[in-house]
């Protein structure tokens, strides 16, 4: 069952939107104000946290901001559901990142319910299980060749799905920034075809078949090389962004 | 539903789902909060503490929001903006007519429910 961390300081909101979510099947945890979610943030990670940023003491841009700079909280993904007219602090949310903002008074539970459950359909693996292993810091197609060896060697299904979390984790990145480029490119058709397979083996991790490891282990050894041949592409564009920027001040 | 004045019944009934007793213990808690922080409200008018007037008021604002009281809600906005400013001249009559919208609100809400609210 995924975990929402619902943090509001209003227990009428909690209480009605607790309700809503349960009944769609989440567990629902609640944090009264921004410490108790520190709290609960560092006891376990939820699969989606909820926040509202309005509230005393530790406020949501402070819950916010120690979601970022934690390694294992990272990639949680945040929805904001506060006022719409606390402007400041909703721009300083999205500068730290966040999935979407929802504004309060213009949010029936139904319309929640749907964000969150788009959100979760759209997560391929949950933040909680991600936060259960470290990533390697040596991205490249070299540094990964371990893990994949140590893939293909797992004995069992619990330790290659151990290894599947810590190659996802470690590429999380190159994978959703290759998910954002166009469908057409090798890049944008490789990635999600990736997406789509890590998504089955995460969910089926007693049949992950020789085949199947083979074929991840070829495809993300692809995606690393086609995301290193972008990168001067890229590089480039941002160069020329600054020249251009820079002409414009 | 018939109409209980200062509450859009399509909002309490979307936002519990058309669920009675849901409806019912919702607002039995919003009136158990709304007491405390209609508490917090005076003593803050009381000691001239503009910040926590505004707090508060938010949080109200919120609460009437997700009930349904939207007119009410938006009273609470509204002074909870001007609180962040200073306390306004009027703070006195405002909170007295807060009060007094609260009760007839919950009147309506008690009759249309057929029970009575804690506290």
């Amino acid at each position: 069952m995924k975990t929402i961390l619902f943090i509001d300081d209003d227990p009428v909101v909690t209480a009605l939107y607790r309700n809503c979510l349960k009944n769609e099947g989440f567990d629902i945890q609640i944090a009264a104000d921004g410490a108790e979610a520190a709290e609960k943030l560092r006891q376990r990670c939820p699969d989606l946290a909820i926040l509202d940023l309005n509230m005393p003491g530790v406020s949501g841009v402070d819950v916010l901001r120690v979601i970022r700079t934690t390694p294992q909280l990272k990639h949680l993904p945040v929805i904001v559901f506060s006022s719409g007219y606390m402007l400041p602090l909703v721009k300083e949310a999205e500068q730290l990142g966040i999935h979407c903002m929802l504004t309060k008074s213009a949010c029936p539970p139904k319309k929640l319910i749907a964000q969150v459950n788009d959100l979760m359909s759209r997560t391929t693996i949950p933040a909680s299980a991600l936060a259960s292993v470290e990533a390697v810091a040596d991205r490249s197609a070299a540094g990964m060749r371990g893990l994949f060896d140590q893939f293909a060697a797992a004995a069992d299904s619990s330790g290659r799905h151990r290894i599947l979390l810590i190659i996802y984790k470690s590429l999380m990145e190159s994978l959703q920034e290759a998910l954002m480029t166009d469908e057409e490119t090798p890049r944008g058709r490789l990635s999600r075809a990736l997406d789509a397979m890590f998504k089955d083996l995460y969910s089926h991790p007693d049949h992950i078949t020789a085949s199947a490891q083979q074929t991840l282990i070829r495809g993300l050894s692809r995606l690393i090389q086609l995301e290193e041949e972008a990168r001067p592409v890229l590089e480039s564009e941002l160069a020329l962004k600054d020249l251009l920027r820079s002409l414009d001040d | 539903m018939n109409a209980v004045v200062g509450v859009n019944l399509n909002i309490l009934r979307e936002a519990t789902c058309e669920d009675r007793d849901l409806a019912i213990e919702l607002l039995n808690l919003f009136f158990e909060q709304t007491a405390l922080e209609q508490k917090r409200l005076n003593r803050a008018a009381e000691q001239r503490d503009a910040q926590e007037l505004s707090a508060v008021a938010h949080k109200i604002a919120g609460s009437c929001s997700a009930c349904g009281m939207t007119a009410l809600s938006a009273r609470m906005r509204e002074l909870e903006a001007l609180c962040r400013q200073s306390i306004p001249a009027d703070i006195e009559a405002r909170l007295q007519d807060i009060a007094c919208d609260l009760q007839e609100i919950r009147r309506g809400l008690e009759t249309h429910f057929n029970c009575p609210f804690t506290p």
